[in-house]
């Protein structure tokens, strides 16, 4: 049997990280250029913040992807806990150099200072999910770009101990922090239907009307990562229509009942 | 996996849940327009036993205009005997006044009703589903044999020190070939190898090829794992529940059941899952239980059926 367009449509919205599925956002396209332009300048530490499924993820993987061609870039995906450990990674990208036994922060620090750049432009570390990062260790990252021989980009999401390390850190002139927001409404139609569109999936694309995406956006608040959720799980419903019960799929638009029936099965909808 | 039926039932029972509110506010608003009328009535009747000569013919007019709107009986008796006498008005304002008190009286009872209803259900729908802890206790004292339990915090504190080499590797190749990242295949360390054997050989030392498939379903789910401690995605470790469930792994299965509760208990099948672990661990009460809290909560059909499978003794 061959793939139908409502399993196409659903494995759009699998909720993965990949830089290739990247969509340009008309704000996020500018917050984009203005990160760009904040790793040109010297001295300062990027945050990147904003609830869980903003797109922060999304967004370092796309900026990661587009700098390694003109620059050293390394991205973190998970935190690299053990301290000893994260130098050594460090180490390893960086200078290319191997250690075997642990690598403590002063004998990495003296490592650091003492590399020339030359010409080279400042290599970049892009730290994703860095709420999982200690105080302390947040503070040595600090201490690692005071000697502007690397720069960090690191995204976070909102937990308490972010307004602790907010207080401490993220206020000096050293940061300049840049906030993920969830889609407004019709963001979300562009993102739902560029989406689509990027897989060839058009015929689904047209059918989210401005009265659907509406509905979505109440449901979800505009964050992508449950409308991801959401739009799977309805896709699922679609696929299973069509085998077992197509008259319920007849409409030209997405159905408002389906919508509902997603937000009852990804528990967007207490029912 | 998708129940359709079971969807289709709870939307319905959504839908008519949403005209509650509506079909409330058209209640009151009949309760408020209604008595604001008799309102009227009220004020003018109290303002004829003050000046009860002089009025009389305003009186008339409004008397007449009220019943056009609410058009009740013995209001209408009264207009047609208006104009014979000022002293039959007299009668007709004491009619007036009983039907408006007990009107009054009645608006503060239903507002009540109106109030109490959302609110109850909406103290239904808070009901959190959380296994208690004795619960929990009573599997870890009852269930495994000590050795086992410390093997398996062993194990996981080893994987958790793993994840961090095994990141680094993934890290790098990305930023070489971020096209591919998703199907680089992250070389395992040997030790890895003899503890996924470990439980495999356990569970079925017999048949070798199996272990094999198995260790591939291994890789799969420590790949989910990793994803699921980065977002705490409630699909991903309802994906590793099961696929823990399928390889017959009931304890862990369970504990990412549980974990995944944890984060929305509203999820049928990470239920299903737990309770049939529970089974599995020859915790056919603690099911049970679990299953019952989780119909009155949810109303799953899935679940009850299940549960009369458990109980007819069909699913073991
Ligand atoms: N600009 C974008 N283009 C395409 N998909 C996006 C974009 N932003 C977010 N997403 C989708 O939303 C999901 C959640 O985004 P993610 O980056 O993981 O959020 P966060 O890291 O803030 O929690 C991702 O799986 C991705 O599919
Ligand atoms: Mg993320």
């Amino acid at each position: 049997m061959k793939p139908s367009i409502y399993e196409n449509s659903r494995d759009v919205f699998l909720d993965t990280v990949n830089a290739n599925d990247y969509i340009q956002l008309e704000r996020v396209s500018s917050i984009y250029q203005s990160l760009k332009n904040s790793i040109e300048k010297p001295l300062k530490m990027i945050l990147l913040y904003g609830k869980p499924g903003t797109g922060k993820s999304m967004f370092l993987s796309k900026l990661h992807q587009t700098l390694i061609s003109t620059q050293k870039a390394y991205l973190y995906k998970t935190p690299i806990l053990d301290e000893s450990e994260f130098f050594k990674t460090l180490a390893q990208d960086l200078y290319n150099m191997k250690y075997d036994s642990e690598l403590n922060f002063t004998q990495f620090m003296k490592v650091v200072e003492n590399t020339e750049l030359g010409e080279m432009a400042t290599p970049l570390i892009l730290l994703d999910e860095a709420q999982l990062y200690s105080t302390t260790m947040m503070e040595k990252i600090r201490l690692l770009s005071d000697t502007r021989k690397v720069k960090f980009v690191i995204a976070l999401h909102k937990t308490e101990k972010e307004d602790l390390i907010a207080k401490e850190h993220f206020q000096t002139r050293i940061w300049e922090s840049i906030k993920l927001d969830n889609a407004s409404t019709s963001e979300l139609k562009i993102y739902i239907q560029k989406k689509l569109m990027k897989a060839n999936c058009l015929d689904t694309a047209n059918m989210f009307t401005q009265k659907s995406v509406n509905l979505i956006h109440k449901l979800t608040n505009g964050n992508y990562r449950n409308t991801n959720k959401l739009l799977y799980s309805l896709f699922d419903i679609y696929m299973h229509y069509e085998e077992n019960n197509p008259i319920k799929i007849k409409g030209s638009e997405i159905s408002t009942t389906i919508i509902e029936m997603s937000a009852i099965h990804t528990g967007l909808i207490n029912a | 996996m998708l129940d359709i039926y079971d969807l289709e039932t709870r939307h319905k029972k959504y839908k008519q849940k949403l005209l509650i509110p509506y079909i409330a506010i058209s209640a009151s608003t009949l309760v408020v327009t209604a008595s604001i009328a008799f309102f009227v009535l009220y004020d003018f009747d109290s303002k004829i036993e003050h000046q009860p000569q002089q009025q009389l013919i305003t009186q008339e007019s409004t008397v007449k205009s009220v019943p056009q709107i609410e058009k009740p009986t013995p209001q209408n008796d009264m207009a047609k005997k208006d104009d014979v006498l000022a002293a039959s008005q007299d009668s007709a304002a004491k009619n007036i006044a009983t039907p408006q008190q007990t009107v009054a009286k009645q608006e503060p009872a239903v507002k009540e009703d109106i109030k109490t209803t959302p609110t109850e259900e909406k103290a239904e729908e808070k009901v959190v589903l959380s296994p208690s802890l004795n619960f929990i206790n009573n599997i870890k004292s009852q269930t495994p044999p000590p050795k086992e339990v410390k093997k398996s915090i062993q194990e996981a504190q080893k994987k958790q020190e793993e994840v961090v080499p095994v990141v680094v590797q993934e890290v790098k190749k990305t930023s070489v070939q971020p096209q591919n990242k998703r199907e680089v295949v992250v070389p395992a360390p040997p030790t890895i190898v003899e503890e996924r054997l470990e439980p495999v050989s356990k569970a079925d030392n017999k048949n070798s090829i199996d272990i094999k498939r198995k260790n591939n379903d291994e890789d799969d789910i420590k790949d989910v794992i990793k994803r699921f401690n980065v977002n705490h995605n409630p699909a991903l470790s309802l994906f590793v529940a099961k696929r823990y469930y399928q390889l017959g792994e009931y304890e862990k299965a369970y504990n990412y059941a549980l974990t995944t509760n944890e984060i929305n208990n509203n999820m049928e099948e990470s239920w299903i899952i737990f309770s049939k672990s529970l089974v599995k661990m020859n915790k056919k009460d603690m099911a049970v239980e679990t299953l019952k809290k989780y119909i009155s909560h949810s109303q799953s059909s899935q679940a009850k059926q299940l549960l009369d499978e458990i109980q007819l003794g069909k699913f073991k």
